[in-house]
């Protein structure tokens, strides 16, 4: 079920609410087993299938995590440890089979020349979520910081359904407290304007912002699957809208995630942060997908060996971690280049930290070199997202030249006439005044314009929000930027959020389009 | 903060919310710019309806599931101008309801989707197929059937296109402003308006642009080919699992199937000509009568394919000059034509004396090459009495069709 259609927000989200907080004043259990029933519901809307797959790997999960906590019990890690590999193990498999399988055997055939085929293997909504969630469970188990011996929670701990589909990746830590709470089963209606709010944010970011866009990059990114040279604007807008078309859409999932919860009375941990406004490629992963890259530190980076091991070795594992964190997107060898292509984003940073920490420059702070470093950011950050979009290494590098000049520059015939001498003279400087299927002129600056405005220039939904917690472990900024754009649960705030909330709904019945993560 | 200001703030966002969709719903729900409800219809206000186009694909399949009409016409725009829903063998002299499901542009693929979804949800008894004589494969039809079997109605009532296009039928309410589809389905496309030739134009130039095979050449030594007998030999793979997986549908079912090779105006039908591909469509009805006498389903369905082209009258009403009778433009006839068809159909126009030389002929295998014969030496009369029809197709056609160095040989 998706959060942007009608039968989860006009069925599925009120049944839930009502029925939760009617069991919760008879019994904390009863809701508690309501709302991990009801996350099941959910995801079997999509394939009623998978919800075995889903509830095989909880209780396996499940199992063995109890197993690591009674053996560390009984003080014998070694067998803990022993537990834990298997259980990792256990994780990878069933993902390596669902979402690996086909292009492991592909790759393989093409090494090798043969033509084994293992048949098609549809992945299951989330897996990829929910593996990394439950190898979270199990690790923080082994290290003892965990303790859970009911199923039930468990169970709703990984299918709580604002998080299960796209994430944000849980820890164990922070979320069973807020189940155990028992305010968290009293219906707050602090808690229902500002989850509302925030939701209603998120769906007008995904249905009016990124399903408005989302067209200008089908069709340079289409067009350049199709192997048609790309001129330089077409090229660049192409990559443009599908930058701002990504952030809607995972900032909006994301909002509409914290917000949903937060109906629930539980927060969830911010996941996206203003990625667009990071100042180099370290402080873009603190703000993008913030749980992925978390996940990715502890448990994959720090275990490595993280930075203890000398500077080459933490190059060494900073690729690896974004290789792996690339590949965990998609089967494809284009996730592996963008996760690789950040790597070394991440790896010429710390290289220049270390060049200026030991050459002993201070860091510039002056405004025009923060706002440089900015757009420097943001356009490495746009080069990779050529590699995510792009269906093939080709694909991209289509786009990748077009955004390089190489097939020259075309603009639509209309600008030419509107523009008179100048149109001559850029028309005897080489450029091409022809009207193309993949840049749609006036209209698509305009949505590149207003995106980037929005994305550079105005608060985000946490920092909107900031005065109601709308997140976990969420702090203010000490000298918020336009102080005036903080809600209150005034009118008129009421009166803004009704207008955005019905654009956001109506936009909604334009096509109910999945969020881009939940093909990851 | 007061629990009553979060309270009062929730409760007025919600309302807020419910209220602007709720209006919004009636106001898209009394216009209805879609043709999805059918009524009410006010003159003045919502009479006149021009936006099913924009939402054909949508709107019919949720229509002629919610109608269950006894009969359904499918097919590409061809079927959607020229076949009038309410002829009365379609709706049985008036008692019955019937449905133009035929989708503008719709290749193969796409019809015989279209059918699957008319089989599963229809218990239609009277299906009138047109189709481009061609294979007919059988296709995947899941996401088709998905797609047309979506719930519209949020789309419809509440959605920025439904607005749009609400206020769109609001101000062309001007009784001179065309209605795009009678209530039935049957798309009146361009009524009433005499640029022909221009219609054409725009119809060769997309169809006919980047094809290598049409020369003015071909043309010109089709007639001589022309008089060489049909070779029905031929071994090449032609794909029928489409209508063997038709056949094995309607079996046993009361549904009497009419398949209906779009017929051309003699300009549309010299096009063929001009590319080569004239004997592809006898090759093609061939084989389908053939299949369709191997493999007949069981009773009491029925199947029958038919074919109308023709170099007589009404195939050659001349294309300049104003409104046309029979015709829309060289490739779409109109519903005087397509009526007629429909009699011969089903049985409502005497039968021809000679099956083969009569208007409309039931394609069988056994008299195909007589009919070729037929249509050839009409034909050849036709073109040697109007010498200028291939002057107005080389005038239709884009100019990069290759052009003959000499004047055409006319007739010869």
């Amino acid at each position: 079920m998706l959060f942007n259609s009608y039968p989860f927000i006009l069925g599925f989200l009120p049944v839930t609410f009502l029925v939760f907080f009617a069991l919760a004043r008879w019994n904390h259990r009863a809701a508690a087993a309501w709302l991990m029933l009801t996350s099941f519901f959910f995801y079997g809307w999509w394939s009623p299938k998978y919800v075995l797959l889903l509830a095989f790997s909880i209780v396996v999960n499940f199992n063995i995590g109890t197993g690591i906590q009674r053996l560390l019990g009984a003080c014998r890690p070694r067998h803990a440890k022993a537990m834990l590999v298997f259980g990792i193990a256990f994780n990878l498999l069933l993902l390596a089979y669902y979402k690996y399988a086909n292009f492991f055997v592909d790759n393989l055939n093409y090494a090798i020349g043969t033509r084994w085929e293992i048949g098609e293997i549809i992945l299951p909504l989330g897996i990829s979520f929910y593996t990394f969630t439950q190898i979270a469970y199990l690790a923080d188990a082994a290290q003892g910081k965990v303790r859970e011996y009911n199923l039930i929670h468990y169970a709703l701990f990984v299918t709580y359904f604002p998080h299960l589909i796209a994430g944000p990746i849980l820890h164990h830590a922070e979320m069973m407290p807020q189940f155990d709470r028992a305010e968290t089963y009293r219906m707050q209606w602090d808690n229902i304007a500002v989850g509302l709010t925030i939701f209603f944010i998120g769906l007008f970011k995904k249905t009016v912002l990124a399903d408005g866009i989302a067209p200008h990059s089908t069709s340079v990114f289409d067009a350049a699957a199709a192997g048609t040279a790309l001129p330089m604007l077409d090229a660049w807008a192409g990559a443009l809208a599908y930058t701002l078309r990504l952030y809607f859409d995972f900032s909006g999932y994301c909002d509409m995630a914290i917000g949903l919860s937060r109906l629930f009375g539980v927060n969830l941990p911010l996941n996206f942060n203003s990625p667009y406004k990071a100042e180099n490629i370290s402080d873009f992963w603190r703000r993008w997908h913030m749980t992925l890259s978390r996940f990715l530190r502890d448990y994959l980076y720090i275990p490595l060996g993280g930075n203890r091991r000398g500077g080459g070795r933490r190059y060494l594992n900073l690729m690896v971690t974004m290789l792996l964190g690339g590949l965990w997107h998609g089967a494809n060898w284009t996730f592996v280049v963008w996760g690789g292509l950040h790597g070394i984003y991440l790896v010429i940073n710390h290289a220049w930290h270390a060049l200026r920490h030991r050459l002993g420059w201070k860091n510039a702070h002056s405004r025009g070199g923060r706002i440089a470093a900015q757009i420097l950011t943001f356009l490495a950050v746009v080069v990779a997202w050529v590699f995510f979009r792009a269906t093939s290494f080709d694909a991209a590098l289509v786009v990748l030249k077009g955004m390089a000049g190489i097939n020259g520059i075309e603009m639509p015939l209309k600008w030419l006439a509107g523009w008179g001498a100048v149109g001559e003279w850029l028309v005897q400087h080489g450029v091409r005044f022809r009207d193309s299927p993949t840049f749609a002129g006036a209209p698509l600056l305009t949505w590149v314009a207003a995106g980037l405005a929005i994305v550079w220039l105005t608060p985000n939904t946490q920092q909107i929000m900031e005065r109601f917690d709308p997140a976990l472990d969420y702090r203010p900024e000490p000298r918020p930027a336009m102080p005036w754009l903080r809600w209150q649960p005034t009118a008129r705030w009421a009166a803004a959020m009704v207008i955005v909330a019905y654009f956001g709904m109506l936009y909604m019945s334009s096509g109910f389009n999945e969020f881009i993560y939940f093909q990851f | 903060m007061n629990e009553a200001v979060f309270a009062r703030y929730s409760s007025g966002l919600v309302i807020g919310i419910a209220l602007l969709l709720f209006v919004t719903a009636v106001f898209n729900r009394l216009v209805d710019p879609f043709q999805y409800f059918g009524s009410p219809r006010i003159a003045g206000f919502n009479a006149v309806k021009s936006r099913l186009r924009f939402f054909e694909r949508e709107v019919k399949p949720a229509v002629v599931k919610r109608e269950q009409p006894e009969a359904v016409i499918l097919g590409s725009s061809i079927a959607a101008i020229g076949f009038e829903p309410l002829h009365p063998a379609l709706t049985h002299e008036g008692r019955g309801k019937s449905y133009n499901f035929a989708l503008a542009g719709a290749p193969w693929e796409e019809v015989f989707c279209a059918l699957q979804y008319v089989l599963a949800n229809t218990d239609a008894k009277r299906i009138v197929l047109g189709m481009i004589a061609q294979p007919m494969p059988e296709v995947g039809c899941g996401h088709s059937l998905a797609k047309m079997s979506e719930n519209r109605l949020p789309e419809v009532l509440v959605s920025p296109l439904a607005i749009q296009h609400s206020l769109k039928t609001l101000r062309s309410q001007d009784p001179r402003e065309p209605q795009t589809h009678t209530a039935e389905g049957r798309y009146l496309f361009f009524r009433d308006d005499p640029q022909v030739e221009h219609r054409a134009q725009v119809f060769f130039a997309e169809n006919l642009r980047g094809k290598r095979t049409c020369t003015e050449d071909r043309l010109r030594h089709s007639l001589d080919e022309s008089s060489a007998p049909l070779k029905l030999d031929f071994t090449a793979p032609f794909d029928l699992s489409g209508l063997e997986r038709i056949l094995e549908q309607i079996s046993g079912l009361p549904i009497a199937l009419r398949i209906v090779f779009y017929p051309r105006h003699v300009v549309g039908a010299e096009a063929e000509y001009l590319c080569g591909e004239q004997e592809l469509r006898w090759l093609a009805m061939y084989r389908i009568a053939q299949f369709l006498e191997q493999h007949p389903p069981a009773p009491p369905a029925t199947v029958q394919a038919w074919d109308f082209q023709g170099y007589g009258p009404p195939f050659d009403e001349p294309l300049g000059g104003g409104v046309l009778t029979y015709w829309q433009d060289p490739i779409h006839f109109n519903p005087v034509l397509g009526n007629r068809m429909l009699d011969a159909m089903f049985g409502l126009e005497p039968e021809a004396s000679d099956p083969a030389t009569g208007f409309g002929y039931r394609v069988d295998s056994a008299t195909v090459a007589a009919r070729y014969r037929w249509l050839a030496n009409q034909r050849r009369a036709f073109l040697q009495a109007h010498p200028e029809t291939w002057d107005t197709l080389m005038r239709l056609v884009p100019p990069e069709v290759q052009r003959s160095p000499s004047p055409v040989a006319r007739g010869s």
